[in-house]
């Protein structure tokens, strides 16, 4: 399937939104570039995953991550990490799923903008979709995949966390922090706030304070490199010091 | 008789000295660094490798120069009849007694050296040490047939250059030729005098006499200088004119008159600590004291902008005719507004300039531009055109009325072919009026960024056809990178200063001294942490004796953290080594250190080991 | 995971920003090939320590070449120099910044009791520093490769645009600071020294392109920026300007020295102003 880029400056078109609603971007050269990817057919996935109902998360994410997985991953990173290739996707190749999935995007200019042509970054479902499959393929047998998703998506604050910040945002540590984490049922208090700490600002939590403390002690002690016994008694001794 | 040799004669018939000196003497140390670097290249014995000058520029004692008792004697006796003459004898007279003499030589490497020195005189004209070492180095000037010159070698006139930069008109010469024979000779330039009652020509040679045959000395036993033991030449040339001793200078002509010898590896210059090649070049051309920038970017040595200009081939086939045929040159061009004097860079095929040839009407148009034959034929045509200093196309030297007329016409087509190119290129920038394209002209400008961005960036090319691409590559390391940067620079690029910066440690924001991680070492023993910074306080704070020092604390990307390093929660005490007494300290700041000793000596007692792997930054409260 | 900002490590470290060695480098080089469906990385390194060398020949230390791009990744190398590391395209991308670091790391508790390249500093005390197993020896530079500036060495244009609401204005392209004209008039286009006239407006321009670099990559609100402290910016224009101030030797920017800032990343642009007026003045006396 052909897959038509945007013109660069898209985002900074005015009249993107109501091209996009008026089905008039297909159709106009002038948003689009010289470049296009011929790729073997793609389907579309859940793309934006803001579900309070945590078994519509759940069954959300497992569907994107199996679609990234069978369609997706073997396509050159040049093009699946590309915020361009994403959007145009979406805008063109994809808008009528877009529409159905989320009619709210043709008629509010800012679900538009936060589903749509959001900027794809560690905020994005796609890329945080991508980014779950491929540590998981690279570095995982077949048979733990799923034990691996179910992780990211129990630990969605600690994951979100753990690939916003480019120290921490490692395969291999990502996998051992998240199943250390799953084998000592840390769960729940990963996600849950220090209370007793006035010092440390609002809203701080077990879990990020602990990779902050990974975060500090990097790369005089170079944690992602350690085998995950070593590390879970490094990351047990962090959270102790939030523990009283 | 001497170990200067001076023909005798019935008459004194020159009064004068040979005019071509004070020419040469006018060229100053460029002139005599062309002359002899030229010579070198023309020389050269393995067309694979460089050849090598080795210029040393130094000082010698009088007795040190081979001959000096009887140059004396020579030159007292000689009698100026002419304001001119008298000028330069007082001046010779002057400096006989001078407690050491500047001297400058040129040795080379990779070249034939002359041939034939056991044969001493030869009238055959077989031999290039004849040649050479008994003439008086006005070869040029005696011959009048063009084509004489087509045959190369006119080795002559270089030497003649190396007398005038001497003070004493005096040069040697040490030969080692390709069977190891090491020979040294020389020549004085005087004028016919009287010495002992007997009449003197004005060249001395200093040279052995064989019944009746000027034979060169064997190479023994003389100073260090005057040594030359591996196949070449070396030009020595004593009592060196305060003048022309000016290293910046001496590095300026031979880069400027060589720059395309040198980044094409076709020479490498030493020039006393100096190595002058391809990888060094660009370095040299940045330095300041040697290619100084002007204020208003006017200048007269070009060599910069020639550099720049080797970047852009304009034509591999740019035609330029004389009266009877066509001849090819490779013309590199720039245009570029910000050049306010344009000019030409005539070369020769061995790399060397000949002349910043100014194009009659476009002295001030806005261009750089290289003209080098495209092959010997080009070459040596170029060459019958160069004047007797080798450092202008003329035609006056032709004494044939045709061959002058001929050199004329090639002259002036030089002039009218860059003018076109001239021209045309203005009209591409400055199109007339009503087809002006305004969009997305990049300025001019741009040439200056892009010089200063290109030296962070090495291009890597990767793929081919459509999935082509270009990734600019920077290095972070000045050491290494793709510029090469000269060794002795190697090491210092470490930031030693303490900079002034403004930071909020939680109140609000004011000025601190961040001091450079390269003057603080850190270590612990079991549970005693060291502090070292190694900074003259003293040199910052001139009266203050105590000081206050700020930690914070830096995560894993290098952001830094004001208040997260807690020192009470880490530490028992702070000690100050240099007074032996423990210090006051809260959260983030050791207050009240003693600056006496100029630096800074800190020992922790660890009572919390849970900061032991924390990266620090210091700063000092101004 | 790069990681190259300058500060103090609790033990010695062998780095570019420290001087815990003496006289010692470790230098990274990085080329690439296109393999098709992978890009071949040559990874050439320099390492002069002794101690360090032996450290890993004898396994009591270990390679790490760090990739990051979109994301950080690392690679444990051979202990030999000059190795091609093959890495599959849908791993790592070369379009937009990719930087490359070498660490090296302890796979024990060592002793520098025999690190005799140590500075002299620690001569005396060197017998009594440990480094814990995990423990950091030796980061090499920082190689970045920029795949994402289509016009790495252009930092101007020119527009006209009839509609603008002031004469002249200054907007920032993705990589470029644009000279937008009401009237062509006023590019002096008549005049042949045209380019050096408008320096007053290229002066403008790299005013502004420094306030706005200062006000976005400024860390919590300080005032200035140390030049050689902040990462790279994602803003193409930024890092053209970052560029070319390191290269300058451009140590701090802040509200006061902008114009200090400016004489030194350009080229004299006002005397060849001053120069430019002189001469288009003198040519029109003459005429």
């Amino acid at each position: 399937m052909k897959v038509r880029l945007l013109k660069e400056e898209y985002l900074k078109s005015d009249n993107l939104f109501d091209d996009f609603c008026n089905n008039l971007i297909e159709g106009d050269i002038d948003h689009f570039s010289e470049d296009e990817y011929i790729l073997p057919e793609l389907r579309p996935f859940p793309f934006y995953l803001a579900y309070k109902d945590a078994d519509q998360l759940e069954k959300s994410f497992m569907e994107a991550f199996k679609i990234i997985k069978e369609d997706y991953i073997k396509i050159d990173r040049e093009i699946t990490m590309s915020q361009q290739f994403w959007h145009s996707l979406l805008l063109v190749n994809f808008r009528d799923y877009v529409i159905e999935e989320h009619p709210a995007v043709t008629t509010n200019k800012n679900r538009f903008k936060n589903i749509v042509i959001k900027s794809f970054d560690w905020e994005n479902y796609i890329y945080k979709c991508l980014l779950a499959v491929e540590y998981a393929v690279d570095n995982l047998p077949e048979v733990e995949h799923d034990l691996f998703y179910s992780a990211v998506i129990n630990n969605l604050d600690l994951y979100n966390y753990l690939i916003k910040y480019t120290v921490t945002r490692n395969d291999k540590f990502i996998i051992n922090v998240l199943k250390i984490v799953e084998r000592n049922n840390l769960s729940t208090l990963m996600k849950s706030q220090i209370k007793d700490r006035p010092d440390l600002g609002k809203d701080e939590r077990y879990g990020r304070r602990v990779i902050f403390e990974f975060n500090k002690d990097y790369p005089v002690v170079l944690s992602p490199m350690m085998d995950i016994d070593d590390m879970e008694s490094l990351l047990l001794n962090h959270l102790s010091k939030y523990k009283s | 008789m001497g170990v200067w040799k001076f023909s005798e004669t019935k008459l004194m018939e020159d009064y004068n000295f040979n005019p071509i000196l004070e020419r040469f003497y006018t060229y100053g140390i460029s002139g005599l660094v062309r002359e002899n670097i030229q010579n070198s290249l023309d020389h050269r014995l393995d067309k694979r490798k460089p050849v090598e000058v080795v210029i040393e520029l130094g000082k010698l004692n009088g007795n040190d120069i081979p001959g000096f008792d009887e140059i004396k004697n020579r030159i007292k006796a000689l009698m100026g009849t002419n304001q001119y003459s008298k000028e330069t004898i007082d001046n010779m007279k002057a400096h006989l007694n001078d407690r050491s003499y500047d001297f400058i030589s040129f040795e080379d490497k990779n070249t034939k050296g002359l041939s034939g020195s056991n044969f001493g005189y030869s009238v055959s004209g077989k031999y290039s040490y004849s040649a050479y070492a008994y003439s008086k180095g006005i070869h040029f000037e005696d011959s009048d047939k063009v084509n004489e010159k087509l045959r190369g070698g006119s080795h002559g006139i270089g030497k003649i250059a190396s007398n005038a930069a001497s003070i004493l008109y005096t040069m040697f010469f040490a030969n080692c030729d390709e069977y190891s024979n090491e020979t040294l000779g020389g020549t004085i330039q005087l004028i016919d005098h009287q010495l002992d009652g007997k009449t003197y020509r004005s060249t001395g040679y200093y040279t052995d006499e064989i019944s009746d045959k000027y034979i060169p000395y064997k190479n023994e036993e003389y100073h260090r200088v005057f040594h030359k033991s591996t196949r070449g030449l070396k030009i020595i040339v004593p009592f060196l004119r305060e003048s022309f001793v000016n290293k910046d200078m001496i590095i300026q002509s031979i880069c400027d008159s060589f720059m395309l010898a040198i980044i094409n590896e076709d020479l490498v210059v030493h020039f006393n600590d100096i190595t002058i090649n391809a990888l060094t070049f660009e370095d040299i051309l940045d330095e300041n004291n040697i290619f100084p920038e002007t204020d208003n970017g006017k200048t007269d040595v070009f060599t910069k902008l020639y550099f720049r200009t080797y970047q852009n081939l304009h034509s591999d086939n740019f035609i330029i005719s004389d009266k009877h045929q066509d001849y090819r040159f490779k013309l590199y061009f720039t245009y570029d507004e910000s050049i306010l004097t344009g000019r030409t860079g005539i070369y020769r095929s061995i790399g060397m300039k000949i002349e910043d040839k100014k194009i009659v009407s476009n002295v001030n148009k806005p261009y750089n531009a290289l003209l080098i034959p495209y092959s010997v034929e080009e070459d040596v045509f170029l060459k019958s055109l160069e004047n007797e200093s080798h450092t202008k196309l003329d035609f006056s030297h032709f004494k044939d009325k045709e061959n002058q007329e001929n050199a004329k016409r090639f002259i002036n087509n030089i002039d009218r072919e860059i003018s076109k190119v001239i021209e045309s290129e203005m009209n591409k920038h400055n199109p007339p009026e009503g087809k002006l394209d305004t969009s997305d002209i990049i300025y001019d400008i741009e040439n200056t960024f892009k010089r200063d961005i290109e030296k962070r960036f090495v291009e890597l090319h990767i793929g081919a056809g459509n999935t082509k691409k270009t990734i600019l590559k920077t290095s972070d390391t000045e050491e290494e990178g793709e510029s090469t940067k000269r060794k002795k620079r190697k090491g210092k690029n470490k930031p030693n200063k303490l900079v002034k910066i403004k930071k909020d440690f939680g109140n609000e924001p004011k000025e601190y001294y961040q001091i450079p991680g390269s003057l603080i070492k850190r270590y612990s023993v079991t549970d005693k942490e060291n502090l070292f910074i190694n900074v003259d306080l003293n040199d910052i704070y001139e009266d203050k004796k105590t000081g206050n020092l700020l930690v914070t604390i830096v995560d894993g990307m290098g952001i830094e953290y004001p208040n997260e390093y807690n020192l009470e929660n880490t530490y028992e005490y702070i000690a100050d080594e240099n007074t032996r007494t423990k210090l006051r300290f809260n959260k983030n700041c050791i207050y009240l250190i003693n600056f006496e000793k100029g630096n800074i000596h800190l020992s922790m007692k660890v009572k919390n080991h849970s900061n032991k792997f924390s990266k620090l930054r210091f700063y000092l409260e101004v | 995971m790069i990681f190259d900002k300058e500060s103090t490590f609790p033990h010695p470290i062998l780095s570019k920003f420290t001087d815990d060695y003496e006289d010692k480098t470790f230098i990274l080089k990085v080329g690439v090939q296109d393999g098709g469906n992978h890009y071949a990385f040559k990874i050439e390194y320099k390492l002069d320590s002794k101690f360090i060398i032996n450290a890993l020949n004898k396994n009591q230390a270990n390679l790490y070449l760090l990739v990051q791009s979109k994301d950080s990744k690392f690679y444990k190398l051979e202990n030999k120099n000059d190795q091609i590391l093959p890495i599959s395209k849908n791993s790592i991308s070369l379009n937009k910044r990719t930087s490359f670091q070498l660490v090296i790391m302890t796979t024990e508790i060592l002793s520098f009791k025999s690190n005799k390249d140590l500075h002299k500093f620690y001569l005396k005390e060197r017998e009594n520093i440990y480094i814990d197993k995990f423990g950091v020896l030796a980061i090499s530079n920082v190689e970045k490769f920029n795949g994402d500036l289509k016009k790495p060495y252009e930092l101007f244009e020119k527009k006209v645009d009839s509609n603008i609401k002031s004469e002249i204005k200054i907007e920032f392209g993705s990589e470029t600071i644009i000279i937008v004209y009401r009237d062509i008039e006023y590019q002096y286009n008549k005049h042949r020294r045209k380019n050096s006239l408008n320096n007053h407006y290229v002066y403008i321009g790299l005013q502004r392109a420094l306030l706005r670099f200062l006000r976005s990559n400024n860390e919590k609100d300080q005032e200035e920026i140390y030049i050689n402290g902040i990462d790279e910016p994602a803003d193409k224009l930024d890092l053209k300007l970052l560029n070319l101030m390191k290269v300058k030797g451009v140590l701090l920017l802040n509200y006061e020295n902008v114009d200090e800032v400016i004489a030194k990343i350009s080229d004299k642009i006002i005397s060849k102003h001053y120069y430019a007026i002189e001469e288009t003045f003198n040519e029109s006396k003459i005429a």
